[in-house]
């Protein structure tokens, strides 16, 4: 006597991929072979109906059998060795849905997998061929030993946007490995895979002392940082600034404003004197003859320095007044052209002195 | 012609100055040569040297390097901007850093970024760092040389305030509250005990409370009206409800809270008298914990 069998779940899945189904039954005779029937739902057309000789509670529907984007219905039975057929068990419904494609758009493929920030918003693509609209998603981080790092919220989207998940504090250099992970309603899960990836960035950092003080009276301690960013602006000879992520530098330490395109570099905002004493040094070289190369702008006038004769020639010029004051260095032979010179300009009760030196 | 030239167009040594000033810059321009660096600093006793200075400091205007960018200021961040300054402290046993206080970076101007650490413990010795935050990035850490704390009496504080007492301080015994328990089976020749994860200090402080202005005249003249008013701020303050940081000379830092009832206990000496209240240990002194009971400067979420 056969008892009825009892289907498993069965996930969304595929139909261009072999399936396998299973069912589970208690007790009654021997089971020698199952009979599985899908239908399908829109009309309740029989699509498959095969009988499978097996001991084992499986049924193997072949790929292609059955369409993608399509709802169906399934039902089993068993068979024992006389050839009877137990009752067919309850009818479950699933889909067939192909698996979806998740693409991470914010990894440079081309560029060792990199990703240019310490905090990155990841975008995913997300696309399925029968146009199934997604339910939610999540992302997965992982360390360079597949660990999982960080499990992070699942949001809700059908999937005509872009997937996105900000994901903060990521160390520069370090090997890192993405996943996301999908659900469609209908119960299609989907994966990218663990991409890998490596941020790359340059950290800001600071060129100042800290010195902490202790405050003895507050019970406390005193930090203090003298902290101004300065970003000087470089102009082309049109009048345009230059975007500082493309200005060429020479051995990574000098930067050419003899170059045709390069007019002036400029420091305004967060530069001030505001004493009228200084000290100004400018290591330099290939300085041009006759012309000034160095400017410095005041409310009341400017200072201007420019090379004449193996001299550095300083012109001061108040408002409204024709120049008010000259200074001159004393001569410098230079034994090539591209020496290096270090120019020490000292402005002391108004007078300045100049000093040049080559190196 | 122009002054201090011949007609050769040679110049003929005339240096002059009329001693009209500039009182100050705000722009420099450079529109010739190969440019290595350009340093200006307010400090004209810095000794002349060749050698190319690198170091930034409070007088200094500009000093900048072209290390293929064209920062000229105290920050190296690859000409992206500066948003905060992340101030952060660790004691010379620990290896991790806490913070101390987060300040917004304010463009373009030349100030002290300063941060006061009211959360530290007497006699012990840390080391303070600042890192630079952009929009997206936390930055590199700059350390500072090791500092040991050094004060007397007691102080307790928050965020804002900073309350120190210093006179006539009694301290009562310090209570280990472990809350653990004691089962006696009546099979059994030995006791079960219970260990719970409780763990905190109880404890009372007691101390004459002097105002500055009386202070100040060595105690020869009472300034009863300060003294109230001293007295009210400080219980004010205490009666308050909020976390306090309690830190003492004998190296003690806890977050505490205030139980019971505070007491006053006026003194023969007219407007003095002395205060007196019981403290409870409320939690670890961590970053996390302080952040979440609000007790650091700008420090409102984790970046």
């Amino acid at each position: 006597m056969l008892t009825t069998p009892i289907l498993s779940e069965i996930k969304t899945f595929s139909a261009t991929i072999p399936y396998e189904f299973t069912f589970n039954v208690r007790g009654g005779s021997q089971v020698v072979a199952n009979n599985l029937v899908i239908e399908r739902i829109s009309d309740n057309a029989e699509i498959y109906n095969q009988t499978q000789e097996s001991f084992s509670f499986r049924h193997e529907l072949p790929a292609d059998t059955l369409v993608n984007g399509v709802n169906y219905r399934i039902k089993v039975r068993t068979k024992d060795i006389s050839g009877k057929f137990s009752n067919f068990s309850a009818s479950l419904l699933f889909w067939c849905y192909s698996k979806p494609s998740l693409y991470i758009t914010t990894i440079n493929y081309d560029d060792q997998n990199r990703v240019y920030n310490q905090t990155v918003i990841f975008e995913t693509i997300y696309s399925q061929s029968e146009n199934e609209l997604l339910q939610s998603y999540r992302y997965l981080l992982y360390d360079e030993n597949k660990n999982l790092l960080s499990s992070f919220p699942e949001h809700y989207s059908d999937g005509n946007d872009m997937l996105t998940q900000e994901i903060a504090g990521l160390e520069n250099g370090r090997l890192y490995y993405i996943e996301v992970i999908t659900l469609s309603p209908n119960g299609n899960m989907g994966t990218s895979g663990l991409i890998n990836f490596k941020p790359f960035y340059i950290a800001p950092k600071f060129t100042i002392t800290l010195t902490p003080e202790n405050l003895i009276e507050q019970g406390a301690v005193k930090i203090s940082a003298n902290i101004l960013q300065i970003i000087l602006k470089l102009y082309d000879d049109m009048g345009n600034q230059i975007n500082p992520f493309n200005v060429q530098y020479i051995d990574n330490e000098w930067i050419n404003m003899n170059r045709i395109d390069y007019d002036k570099l400029v420091a305004d905002e967060g530069f001030n004197i505001l004493s009228d004493d200084f000290i100004l040094q400018l290591w330099c070289k290939e300085l041009p003859e006759s012309k000034v190369f160095l400017t410095l702008f005041s409310p009341q006038g400017k200072i201007e320095m420019f090379k004449f004769n193996n001299k550095i020639r300083l012109y001061k010029y108040i408002n409204n007044l024709d120049f008010q004051g000259y200074y001159v260095s004393d001569d410098f032979e230079l034994d090539s052209f591209d020496q290096e010179l270090m120019i020490y300009v000292k402005q002391e009760n108004q007078t300045i002195d100049i000093i040049v030196e080559t190196l | 012609m122009i002054i201090g030239f011949n007609a050769l167009g040679e110049e003929d040594n005339l240096v002059f100055s009329n001693k009209l000033c500039h009182m100050n810059y705000n722009k420099v321009e450079i529109t010739g040569g190969m440019i290595d660096q350009l340093y200006i600093d307010e400090n004209i006793l810095i000794p002349y040297s060749t050698e190319k200075d690198i170091n930034w400091k409070f007088t200094t205007s500009i000093l900048a390097r072209f290390k293929e960018n064209l920062e000229g200021g105290s920050v190296e961040a690859d000409n992206i901007q500066i948003e905060k300054i992340r101030f952060q402290k660790r004691r010379w046993d620990e290896l991790e850093w806490h913070d101390v206080a987060e300040i917004e970076y304010q463009q373009d101007k030349k100030i002290l970024y300063e941060a006061i650490d009211k959360y530290v413990a007497n006699d012990f010795v840390y080391q303070y760092s600042i890192i630079p935050i952009t929009s997206t990035i936390l930055g590199n850490r700059v350390t500072s040389d090791e500092i040991t704390v050094k004060f007397d009496g007691i102080f307790i504080s928050d965020k804002d305030s900073n309350y120190g007492l210093i006179y006539d301080i009694e301290l009562s015994d310090i209570e280990h509250e472990l809350s653990n328990a004691l089962f006696k089976p009546i099979s059994g020749k030995f006791p079960i005990t219970v260990q719970p994860e409780t763990d905190y200090e109880l404890f009372d402080i007691t101390s004459t409370f002097i105002s500055v202005e009386t202070a100040k005249t060595g105690g020869s003249e009472i300034d009863i009206r300060m003294e109230r008013l001293g007295k009210d701020r400080l219980l004010k303050f205490m009666k308050n409800g909020k976390p306090k940081v309690y830190r003492d000379y004998n190296g003690r830092l806890k977050l505490v809270s205030v139980t019971g009832n505070p007491k006053e206990i006026p003194m023969i000496k007219g407007g003095i008298a002395k205060l007196s209240f019981s403290l409870v240990e409320i939690g670890e002194m961590d970053s996390e914990t302080l952040r979440a009971n609000n007790m650091l400067q700008g420090l409102v979420e984790v970046f």
